[in-house]
């Protein structure tokens, strides 16, 4: 049995390896031109290279978002540019222009064609059309309910992907240029300014939003494998390493589960709770088991809180004073209990004794981010391991 | 090049005694952002009591599974009665068309994807005649497309510009959560840009538009489409006749450009947001 791709953004090279390390079986990524993220940092020709390279080393695979709505000024040079990004090793481009479907078909056998979400495919007919065009894989719309989903993939068997965590459009993807009218910002040429999350003042002088609450589909994971999905994917190429690590390592263990029939009530409880206190909104599943309705977004202005569970990023070892080396995110001190987490699924609950600094001098709180730290620790643990906060001192 | 009309009254006569024959149909179920819509009978109906005109049918909503067989059902009777064209935004529809031979030619209305040359030209190899241009383009890059594709063109002249549709019902929604009365149309102001937004929820979801009426008709100076295309939709409905009759007095050239644009620009006096200021592509600063 074919088992379901994991699929993880990546804004950047080091993102790339977090999610690969972390359980992603592919990531996508923008180049410097021609995707939907223009303020990502994106990647060069070069970090393409070093990208393919690192994630074919563990047979993973790399897509390449290519899916702005291209105006003219912007086909010049698509052409050269594709045939770069195949030499440096790219597996898949994701495309919303079938112009270029068929452009990408025609001289490449060696990639795939995605579709983009950002042409919102919503049923069967359009996806035949598209296959039509030698479409290897679509991206459906996120609009989608689980019957439906189901049916396009029993009545089309094309590889189909599926968005199951993070941010979602008030609109439909590729239907919405609020952005282009309010900010001057093109939506659908990557410059996206989110304005379905700003408030706007109704007739009667009420505040108005309408921002969605993010997507969370852990506890169907079991029926999205189980009604044929082929890829998972998780939103977000402008997220920190700390929320990538843990949303990835989560599915990664919900999706393994799953598989090994593993996957308890008890587990998914326990995957939904590090989810819910990495995300900075509310979730819901939206379309997938019901109508949308009033609880899948906010009505009463904009309500984000800030995560400040990320302690800090283990780089290194101290082998002399038996110490993790790590770099400091947020706020802790002496007596808080704390779990730190392994791109390998490893996790180790402990409460800091003792804290020091660079240079082994004494702290009782760490309070400067970006500090380099020392805590003791027995064991050597692999790059890209993290500290969160399990509880405060104060509530023990 | 020649006016096209969606209208808002029944009775054609006030459009076609100004000189326009042409008018584009939102069909019933299957047209979205349009506030006045006309079941496949109604059409058939204007289409048999006006025979000298031009009909084109909209259809752009967002199809889903439980849609298709119906949908197959009504273009096949569109088939029947010969219209000029059907403006189409899910690929559903072209599948269908290849797939039953139809003969009724096509228009790509996917409204803000219609942006450049190349695209315009594979659907144009797809059997599609025809396509809507995006409204968010700016002066010099329509002149372009137009110039570069195959494909023959309308150009949405005036209209209260769509700007966004979502599957969500965003004013039930609202209403639910803040106890208002259920509104299924409501103006909402963005106070930095300083613009109003009118959004109307029907069953198949809720759209935007903005709330100004641009001022376009400084493009015709060098504009050569196929259909220029009126929106009477949200519109007075003198107000419009108004601005149609200078348009088709230049179209038959009655009076000058400028004599258009002069007596329009007294009438319109938002300026058009795309027209002269391209949208901003990569808001990152070069060198990263």
């Amino acid at each position: 049995m074919k088992k379901v791709e994991l699929l993880a953004p990546a804004g950047d090279l080091e993102r790339l390896k977090v999610n690969l390390l972390y359980g992603a079986d592919a990531v996508y990524i923008g180049g410097e031109k021609y995707g939907l993220r223009a303020n990502a940092t994106n990647f060069s020709l070069e970090e393409i290279k070093e990208g393919c390279i690192f994630a074919h080393k563990f047979s993973k695979k790399v897509y390449l978002t290519l899916n702005i709505v291209f105006h003219d000024e912007d086909m010049d040079g698509v052409e050269h540019y594709i045939h770069q990004v195949v030499d440096a090793g790219i597996d898949a481009f994701i495309v919303s222009d079938p112009f270029l479907i068929s452009y990408i078909k025609n001289h490449f056998s060696n990639v795939e064609v995605h579709l983009s979400t950002q042409n919102s495919t919503t049923n069967v007919l359009a996806v035949s059309f598209f296959q039509k065009q030698g479409l290897d894989r679509v991206v459906l719309a996120r609009e989608l309910s689980k019957d439906e989903i189901k049916e396009i993939i029993d009545k089309t068997k094309i590889d189909t992907e599926v968005f199951i965590h993070g941010a979602m459009c008030t609109c439909y993807s590729g239907r919405c240029t609020l952005s282009n009218y309010v900010t001057g910002r093109d939506a659908n040429r990557g410059g996206c300014a989110q304005v379905c999350r700003f408030a706007f003042k109704a007739e009667d002088a009420s505040t108005f939003t309408m921002a969605t609450k993010d997507l969370n589909m852990a506890c169907y994971i079991s029926d999205l494998i189980d009604i044929g999905v082929c890829s998972l994917k998780v939103e977000g190429r402008m997220r920190s390493l700390y929320y990538l690590a843990t949303v990835i390592g989560t599915y990664r263990r919900l999706i393994d589960a799953h598989y090994e029939k593993k996957l308890s009530p008890a587990m998914l409880s326990s995957c939904e709770k590090v989810l819910k206190r990495v995300s900075n909104r509310e979730n819901s599943t939206h379309f997938f088991m019901r109508d949308e309705d009033y609880t899948d977004q906010y009505y009463t202005g904009r309500q984000e809180l800030s995560n400040q569970d990320y302690l800090g990023l283990i780089t290194d070892y101290d082998t002399k004073n038996k110490c993790l080396i790590m770099v400091e995110r947020n706020y802790f001190e002496v007596g808080d209990s704390v779990e730190i987490f392994t791109p390998s699924g490893e996790v180790f609950q402990m409460v800091i004794e003792h804290l020091y600094d660079e240079d082994m001098q004494k702290l009782e709180v760490a309070r400067h981010p970006e500090q380099i730290l020392k805590i003791p620790f027995e064991k050597i643990l692999p790059p890209y391991s993290m500290m969160r906060l399990i509880n405060k001192k104060s509530e023990v | 090049m020649k006016s096209i009309v969606v209208p808002t009254k029944d009775n054609l006569e006030d459009y076609q005694k100004l000189g326009t024959q042409s008018f584009l149909l939102p069909l019933k179920n299957y047209a979205v952002s349009y506030p006045k819509v006309y079941s496949i009978e109604e059409i058939e109906e204007m289409k048999r009591k006006n025979p000298n005109s031009e009909f084109f049918i909209v259809m752009n909503k967002t199809i889903f599974n439980k849609d298709l067989d119906s949908l197959v059902e009504i273009l096949e009777k569109i088939e029947t009665f010969a219209v000029q064209g059907i403006l189409f935004y899910d690929l559903a529809l072209l599948e269908i068309k290849h797939r039953f031979h139809l003969k009724t030619p096509f228009v790509w209305n996917q409204t803000h994807m219609v942006t450049n040359a190349k695209t315009c030209n594979y659907y144009f190899d797809n059997e599609v005649s025809y396509a809507v241009i995006s409204g968010e383009l700016a002066r010099e890059e329509i002149y372009h497309l137009v110039e570069s594709t195959k494909m023959k063109l309308f150009y949405t002249l005036l209209s209260y510009p769509i700007v966004a549709h979502s599957r969500r019902h965003l004013l039930t929604n609202y209403a639910k959560t803040s106890n208002k009365s259920d509104k299924k149309n409501l103006v909402i102001h963005e106070k930095v840009s300083n613009q109003d937004y009118l959004i109307e929820e029907i069953s198949e979801g809720t759209s935007f538009f903005y709330h100004a009426l641009p001022n376009h008709f400084s493009v015709l100076k060098k504009l050569d489409v196929s259909y220029v295309v009126l929106n009477e939709s949200y519109i007075d409905h003198a107000f419009f006749l108004q601005l149609l009759s200078y348009t088709n007095r230049y179209l038959q050239n009655e009076i000058s450009f400028n004599e258009m644009l002069e007596t329009v620009n007294k009438l319109l006096s938002s300026s058009a947001p795309f027209l002269d200021n391209k949208t901003i592509y990569c808001v990152k600063k070069e060198g990263r």
